[in-house]
């Protein structure tokens, strides 16, 4: 009944809707952000508890010893600041397994009008470094117990320095 | 407290927006089928493929159905993918500014704390609905709260007051009152050295919420400004257990402006106890 009603209101319908091109668009994973494994870019030691079940963050609730304050403050204090007039948002994804460890880092760098920008590397290396070694986080957990999870932390930068962690 | 957070916030993502309905439109029209394929995007779990699936159906057939672009965004910003996020909000803005202004005005500000951007995008949507006050979509903030803390985050704590004057007495005479507001205004009259309006602010706060941990460390800290250190002590104890028992400003996806963390207390509690001890 709703595919005939949808066939017929394609052919009938009036030009209520005003016509614009709408790109294609892909989804590589079977979510929003989904990070598949790339064996050109990650450690082949990390594994996902259940590859079938990766919910994000705030779908689990995950942790870090001290809070998140904690992650803040170690980037703040790690960071390096690089004198270029660059600034904008880097933000890196990965995956966390149900153990705590973490794995399949994603970057995507922004300018501050959130389009795509490419950052001096010394900035980006640093930050991916610092986050890789960020070794005190808590899974989250579901009904089932400790869980795997998607986590993205996002660097502010302004000129070259690192004022921000977010989210 | 914080387990009924997590499972409101599923049930959000699972259907992220009221339903709608679809009899609004003319029978037959692009616009309401685009809104059954809408509807289907949020019966599906938010971010799956099918959910997106749908939406785009929904686009595809009416591309200027500016909700099923709204929705289309809102798992990018939730994991992330900031770009994407405001390739697909703002053409939602563009079709139907008034109303998809305040969401990119609050989610600027919680999410990328972008108190520039957020701020011109909360003034505007002032201006489009003519000072009748709007919400967040969580319902959590009276907008013109964001615009006070947008303005004193960018050190104008001038209109910062104005804006949460406008706001909370408005609110007064509605009797109704967001769980933070006092809280914030308190904490942004404590920084500028105002502690008897601050701890004015901060005992409404506790009226508001009287279990919120954040306000008990607040008036700890103006306890002890005004020399009553063991009636500060008493009330970091409260924030403590308070806190720990999950009555804290907590979110599950964002770090909230001006929340207290346990290190916080912890760190207040230790200097106070010197303090007591030396006398």
């Amino acid at each position: 009944m709703k595919l005939s009603l949808f066939i017929f209101s394609m052919l009938f319908s009036g030009a209520l809707c005003a016509q614009r091109q709408v790109a294609p668009e892909y989804y590589n994973g079977t979510h929003v952000g989904d990070i598949l494994p790339d064996p050109t870019l990650d450690d082949s030691a990390f594994k996902l508890c259940d590859e079938n079940y990766v919910p994000q963050y705030y779908m689990v609730g995950i942790g870090y010893q001290g809070e998140m304050i904690a992650v803040k403050r170690k980037c703040l204090s790690t960071y390096k600041p690089v004198d270029v007039n660059e600034s904008g948002l880097i933000t890196i994804r990965f995956a966390m397994n149900c153990q705590g460890k973490t794995g399949r880092f994603r970057v995507q760098e922004l300018n501050k009008e959130y389009k795509v920008y490419k950052f001096d590397v010394r900035i980006t290396s640093q930050l991916v470094s610092i986050t890789k070694g960020l070794d005190k986080w808590k899974p989250g957990s579901s009904s089932a117990g400790a869980s795997d999870s998607y986590v993205y932390l996002t660097f502010k930068i302004e000129n070259g320095k690192l004022i921000d962690v977010l989210p | 407290m914080r387990t009924i957070l997590y499972i409101l916030f599923v049930l959000i993502g699972v259907q992220s927006a009221a339903q709608r309905n679809c009899n609004v439109y003319p029978s037959g029209s692009k616009e309401q089928t685009a809104c059954w394929q809408y509807s289907n995007g949020c019966d599906e779990p938010q971010g799956s493929k099918p959910s997106q699936q749908y939406f785009d159906s929904a686009i595809s057939v009416c591309p200027t159905f500016a909700l099923a672009w709204y929705e289309k965004s809102v798992p990018y910003l939730k994991r992330g993918d900031f770009k994407t996020w405001r390739e697909l909000l703002d053409k939602a803005v563009e079709l139907e500014p008034k109303q998809y202004l305040a969401d990119r005005g609050w989610c600027l500000f919680k999410f990328l704390k972008d108190y520039n951007n957020a701020l011109a995008d909360l003034l505007l949507v002032d201006s489009l609905r003519q000072g009748v006050p709007s919400h967040t979509g969580d319902d959590e903030y009276d907008l013109r709260i964001l615009i006070a803390l947008s303005y004193r985050e960018l050190g104008d704590t001038d209109n910062a007051l104005i804006w949460f004057g406008k706001s909370i007495s408005d609110q007064r005479s509605a009797a109704k009152h967001g769980n933070y507001d006092y809280l914030h205004r308190a904490i942004t009259l404590y920084r500028m050295g105002r502690f008897n309006e601050a701890a004015l602010d901060i005992e409404e706060a506790l009226k508001v919420y009287p279990q919120l941990a954040d306000a008990h460390y607040y008036k700890a800290l103006l306890l002890i400004k005004t020399g009553s250190k063991e009636l500060a002590m008493t009330e970091l104890s409260f924030a403590k257990a308070n806190y720990e028992a999950g009555f804290d400003h907590y979110d599950p996806y964002t770090e909230l402006i001006d929340r207290v963390y346990l290190e916080d207390i912890d760190k207040a509690i230790s200097s106070l106890s010197f303090e007591l001890q030396k006398n």
